[in-house]
């Protein structure tokens, strides 16, 4: 085994980032599409952040800050919209959702 | 001083009609009648002094320019005024008689309520009429021309309270329209061809063309379509009976004296452009003289004393186009002279009966009017006889003029035209010896009422059965060994006819012309002078006798294959072609949005697991497409 | 700046108006018409010989992209400003003398109107153009569709639907052409007459522009919106659409689409012509049989603008300054007869012909001055109807005298449906004991000054000649030039 390369960050981030879409795409429940969905964020926050150390740039770190907020507050928003689709619908699965079908 | 007496011919009664129009009320009736006449008059009187000032010298004419009216480059068109001996004789008929019929109708419309406007709108008509012969260009002559077309409609509707005058009213201008169109379409095609409008240089920039010119025979017959319309003739004739619906002033002032003869100064003004147009000559005869005769025959058997006297207005019109399809142009205008005088003479006698009979015009309750009509009667039979071309009455010389020439370029043609001479004849004393010989056919209310028009008519009457008398002397015949003073005068003009006829050849046409007068003056008297036959019911009328009486019918044909098809195809073309096709078009386009709505919302399953798929397979498609580039 | 001037005040006094009652904000409008027209009558007074455009303005607006505040008022522009000028009053009239439409928003919306319309006929820049062209456009939809009859919705959506295709073709033209115009790229009217276009654009791109200015005027097929439009619209909304945004149309094809798209013009010129003149036989035999006063002048308008049509498209200077002169005399005529539909609606509570007649026992003056606007409209000589009709008529002819048949077509026709109208409505016999009324003092004033005007122009248009002449002939230069 060699050092560890950038690659090895790249190829970890991109299995985080699809492991994510599959969790997206094939759960029903929204909680754990709501995991799923900060695996990818934080998929793409590993390759913000190992770039930005093997560039020596401080800027990619900088982002990883923003996105860790946003998704903070994402997550404050998101939960609480769970919340309430689960006292009006007494469910949280994705296909009791279908209230704006034509 | 020229110019001005010149600008004052037609302003005048534009004057006139704007003070009688605007206070005509004020001013009351017989303000406002004499304010019209004296306008008239004072019209003919510049006339008459620019006569004096100027052409006893024998000088050319005179040009009035204005003003710019149109211009563009290459087209410029002057409010311009000509006068030259043409123009002068119309202006003298036009005002002369004008005015005679002016103060005819101070008596003729003394109860109506509408005095004001009627002077207003004969004031208006005979500015017009001055504009028309006094133009100097086809587009200023253009202006007369609509705007007489447009006093006829006025005064044709006069009584608007009456839905069928109005109807005759509306026809009369619509059917003009139609000669109009093809007028404009003339004027269009001579300033391409010629760069200008103006009779003098149309004129001598046509010379350089040569005869039978595929423009200028286009041109002429254009002009032409103009002048049938105008005129009277075949097949636009059908408005003028209908005309007859104004007051009788009227008729005889714009449907018998000036109006309609326009198409024929029109032709006559236009002479250096025809003579290059052999093919519409030939044209325009066969028109005058198939009109001549459809419309005698149409006369015959009418029963409206008006109707009788419009019908042979057309066909009188017919004689002077005959004689300009000849080439006879002041042979044509001599004829205009003198038909000026015995026809508005014969219309206002008609009046006067109409008036004396309290508005009653169906010949076949009238009857034995001599004796309460004296002056009228003795008028009109002036009048009758010299529309019968019985020497030494006007319309003798001029007819027997038309018909001379009419032989000496076409001898078939003469002897219709005879045939057309003799059915004036016939139905002009058929409509006099039914009018005032034999005994009174109304009822006894209406013989009760019998009375002679008051003076202010009856001096007109004698002024133009004097007319009448003696202004075929105007234009003797050659053999006579005096000077022709209408064709003289004309000369600078029209040009001067050279006759090839020997002596003895038109003392034949001569007495051909009279014996036929005469003969059918002889056979009306035996029918409705000696038997007293009396015009027998509509409904029993059969045979040839009916179709004459029904006019042949051209009305109805013109109605049924034109009018009704034109107003259904008028609500077809919008229900069908419009509505249903074109706006129904758009609509269907319109309709493509929501249809496309109705299949796109298909893809809205609601199933928000769907839409992740549908996003992420995009976003890796563009990525696939991205990297394939 | 007198341009922007004379372009910008009515926009302001109608915010102005917005914020005041109706008494007050009517009298404010009033005095705001009146100084416009006043301020254009002085402007054509002190208006210079020459094509030179007079009254130039250049306010840099966004220069990067060329684009620029340009106004300014040559010949042909100057006679359709004195138009909207003499008409706006007009539609404020009606406004005010119908009760649904006495309000201060209605003013305002009027006064926005009259800003568009002098601001596109006033820009030299095409994007300056195009915004006027959409102010104009919007507040007449919202005129016609909020105080309009009773299909109103329906019918103005198609209006404006309609209409904002043609711009928005328009505005994909614009921008093309911009991108062709010489470096540095401008929006400017001269750079627009000297673009050079790649290969056969010029072909495409004059449909693009034709739509717009055709669903305008209209041209035939374009027209299935104007008749329901004029219809339910209100009367000022009327007079608005057929004396004023009709020469919109007109007055865009003749700014910019002859001479920015010569090569284009004379591709489509058979077809465009034959369609202005397919509009002046169908519009008239159409309105032989209309049995509503407001779609009789509808019909009779879309024939009337056929003819103007037909006259710019003969490229000739006949049919150009015809279509000047005959704009402004049909624009005048028309707001004349829709004022008399109106008076004769709200008087007798009924539009419809054969319901009403006799009305000249009732109203002499009113039957009167019908009958000029009636004559003026009908081409009677002495009035400038004629003068118009006889120069449109005259330059279609140049093309082929055939071409001048479906115009003469049209002429007669006219005279047909207009005299049947005249005589329906205003001759015969009046019902017993209908009360005789005579129109309001403001009305009669209208009413006799528009007789007078056309009568004035009909014998001495020479003004509007001399005005529009040199403009006019520029514009041929222009066509005949690439």
């Amino acid at each position: 085994m060699g050092p560890i390369t950038l690659d090895h960050y790249v190829f970890l981030s991109a299995a985080l980032f699809c492991l994510g879409v599959a969790g997206v795409l094939i759960r029903r429940n929204i909680l754990v599409m709501f995991m799923s969905l900060e695996i990818m964020l934080n998929a793409v926050n590993l390759l913000l952040g190992s770039i930005a150390a093997f560039r020596g740039d401080a800027a990619g770190q900088v982002f990883v800050f923003f996105i860790m907020l946003v998704a903070a507050a994402e997550i404050a928003v998101g939960l609480a919209v769970m919340v309430m689709v689960y006292r009006n619908t007494g469910s949280i699965d994705l296909k009791d959702l279908s209230n704006l079908k034509w | 001083m020229k110019n001005l007496l010149v600008v004052l011919i037609p302003l005048l009664p534009l004057l006139g009609f704007a003070v009688s129009g605007l206070f005509g009320k004020r001013l009351g009736k017989s303000a406002t009648g004499l304010l019209a006449s004296g306008m008239v008059l004072l019209s003919f009187l510049c006339a008459a002094a620019l006569a004096m000032l100027h052409f006893r010298t024998g000088d050319s004419a005179i040009v009035v320019n204005l003003f710019s009216w149109i211009r563009m480059p290459g087209l410029s068109i002057p409010m311009g005024l000509l006068v030259d001996p043409l123009s002068l004789m119309m202006v003298f008929v036009v005002t002369g008689i004008g005015f005679l019929i002016h103060v005819y109708s101070i008596g003729y419309m003394h109860d109506d309520d509408g005095v004001a406007r009627f002077f207003s709108y004969l004031n208006l008509f005979t500015f017009f009429m001055l504009v028309l012969v006094l133009a100097d260009n086809f587009a200023v002559l253009f202006i007369g021309w609509e705007g007489v077309g447009l006093c006829s409609y006025l005064l044709i509707g006069f009584w608007f309270k009456n839905h069928a005058f109005n109807g005759a009213a509306v026809k009369a201008f619509v059917v003009n329209r139609i000669g109009d169109a093809g007028f404009l379409l003339g004027l269009f095609l001579m300033a391409m061809t010629f760069g200008s409008l103006s009779f003098a240089e149309v004129f001598s920039r046509a010379a350089s063309f040569g005869s039978g010119a595929p423009a200028i025979t286009l041109i002429t017959l254009f002009l032409f379509i103009g002048a049938s319309g105008k005129s009277a003739q075949i097949p636009l004739y059908t408005w003028l009976p209908d005309a007859m619906a104004g007051p009788t002033p009227v008729s005889a002032l714009i449907h018998a004296a000036t109006m309609v003869t326009a198409g024929v100064y029109l032709v006559i003004r236009s002479n250096a452009l025809y003579a290059l147009a052999p093919l519409t000559m030939a044209i325009i005869a066969a028109v005058g003289l198939a009109t001549a005769i459809w419309a005698g025959l149409i006369a015959l058997s009418q029963r409206d004393i008006k109707k009788v006297l419009a019908y042979s207005t057309v066909s009188q019109l017919g004689f002077m186009f005959l004689a300009l399809g000849m080439g006879a142009w002041s042979t044509g205008f001599f004829h205009v002279f003198t038909h000026a005088f015995f026809k508005a003479l014969l219309f206002l006698g008609a009046g006067s009966v109409i008036h004396a009979l309290s508005g009653e015009q169906d010949i076949r309750r009238m009857g034995g009017l001599r004796k309460a009509l004296p002056v009228t009667y003795a008028t009109m039979l002036a009048g009758t006889l010299a529309i019968a071309g019985i020497p030494p009455f006007a319309g003798f010389f001029s007819k027997d003029e038309i018909f001379a020439k009419v032989f000496e370029h076409a001898p078939a043609l003469w002897a219709i035209a005879l045939a057309g001479a003799f059915v004036t004849s016939f139905y002009m004393f058929r409509l006099f010896f039914l009018v005032f010989h034999g005994e009174f056919r109304g009822d006894a209310t209406a013989k009760h009422h019998l009375h002679e028009s008051p003076k202010v008519m009856t001096a007109p009457l004698v002024v133009l059965a004097l007319g009448a008398l003696g202004a075929g002397f105007a234009g003797l015949p050659e053999i006579f060994g005096a000077p022709h003073w209408i064709s003289d005068f004309l000369a600078p003009v029209t040009g001067r006819g050279e006759s090839h006829l020997s002596h003895a050849t038109e003392w034949m046409l001569m007495g051909a012309s009279v014996a036929t007068g005469l003969l059918a003056l002889l056979f009306a008297w035996v029918r409705y002078g000696v038997k007293g036959r009396v015009p027998a019911e509509d409904a029993s009328v059969t045979g040839v006798a009916r179709w004459s009486l029904g006019k042949f019918f051209i009305d109805e044909l013109y109605d049924r294959a034109i009018v009704k098809p034109l107003f259904r195809f008028s609500a077809w073309i919008h229900d069908v072609l419009d509505r249903r096709g074109l706006d129904g078009a758009v609509g269907a386009i319109a309709g493509i949005s929501p249809w496309l709505g109705q299949q796109v919302r298909l893809l809205q399953t609601g199933n928000t697991a769907f839409y992740l798929f549908a996003m992420a397979l995009g976003v890796f498609l563009i990525l696939f497409v991205a990297t394939l580039r | 700046m007198h341009s922007l001037i004379l372009v910008v005040f009515p926009l302001l006094a109608g915010l102005a108006v917005l914020f005041l009652k109706e008494a007050p904000a009517r009298r404010l409008a009033v005095v705001t018409v009146a100084l416009e027209a006043l301020f254009a009558i002085v402007l054509a007074a002190l208006f210079g010989r020459g094509d030179t455009v007079h009254y130039a303005l250049d306010l840099p607006w966004v220069p990067a992209w060329g684009i620029s505040f340009r106004l300014g008022l040559d010949g042909i522009s100057l006679v359709l400003v004195l138009l909207t000028v003499l008409v706006t009053p007009v539609a404020l009239l009606l406004a005010a003398r119908n009760p649904a439409t006495r309000t201060p928003v209605f003013y305002a919306l009027v006064l926005a109107v009259e800003t568009g319309l002098l601001g596109v006929f006033a820009a030299r820049d095409a994007i300056v153009f195009y915004l006027f062209w959409e102010l104009a456009l919007v507040p007449v939809y919202f005129i016609a569709a909020i105080w309009g009859g009773e299909k109103r919705v329906a019918v103005t959506l198609k209006f404006f639907i309609y209409t904002v295709v043609g711009s928005l073709l328009m505005l994909f033209g614009i921008l093309y052409v911009y991108f062709y115009t010489l470096l540095p790229h401008s929006f400017s009217l001269e750079a627009f007459y000297t673009a050079s276009l790649p290969g056969d654009a010029a072909i495409w791109l004059f449909a693009c522009f034709f739509a717009a200015f055709a669903v305008k005027m209209p041209v035939f097929p374009f027209h299935t919106w104007q008749s329901d439009t004029y219809h339910e619209a209100p009367a000022a909304g009327t007079v608005l659409l057929a004396a004023l945004m009709a020469k919109m149309g007109a007055y865009g094809a003749m700014r910019w689409l002859l001479p920015v798209l010569p090569d284009g013009m004379h591709a489509w010129q058979w077809v465009v012509l034959a369609l202005s003149l397919i509009g002046v036989v169908w519009g008239s035999i159409i309105a032989l049989t209309q049995k509503d006063m407001k779609r009789l002048l509808a019909w009779s308008s879309f024939a009337h603008t056929g003819l103007i049509a037909a006259g710019i498209f003969s490229l000739s200077f006949a049919g150009l300054q015809g279509a000047v002169v005959q704009m402004a005399a049909h624009g005048i005529a028309i707001a004349a007869l829709f004022l008399v539909v109106d008076i004769v609606e709200t008087r007798t509570g009924s539009r419809a012909i054969g319901q009403v007649g006799g009305l000249a026992h009732r109203a002499p003056l009113l039957a009167v001055v019908f009958m000029f606007a009636l004559l003026s409209a009908i081409g009677l000589p002495l009035t400038a109807g004629f003068v118009g009709e006889f120069q449109l008529l005259y330059g279609v002819a140049q093309q082929g005298l055939a071409w001048a048949l479906p115009g003469l077509v049209g002429v007669v026709l006219g005279a047909v449906y207009m005299l049947q109208w005249f005589r329906k409505t205003m001759l015969g016999d009046a019902p017993a004991g209908s009360p005789a009324f005579a129109p309001t003092g403001v009305e009669t004033t209208v009413l006799v000054s528009s007789a007078a005007l056309l009568v004035f122009f009909g014998v001495w248009p020479k003004w509007l000649m001399d005005w529009s002449g040199p403009a006019v002939d520029a514009l041929v230069q222009l066509v005949a030039w690439k």
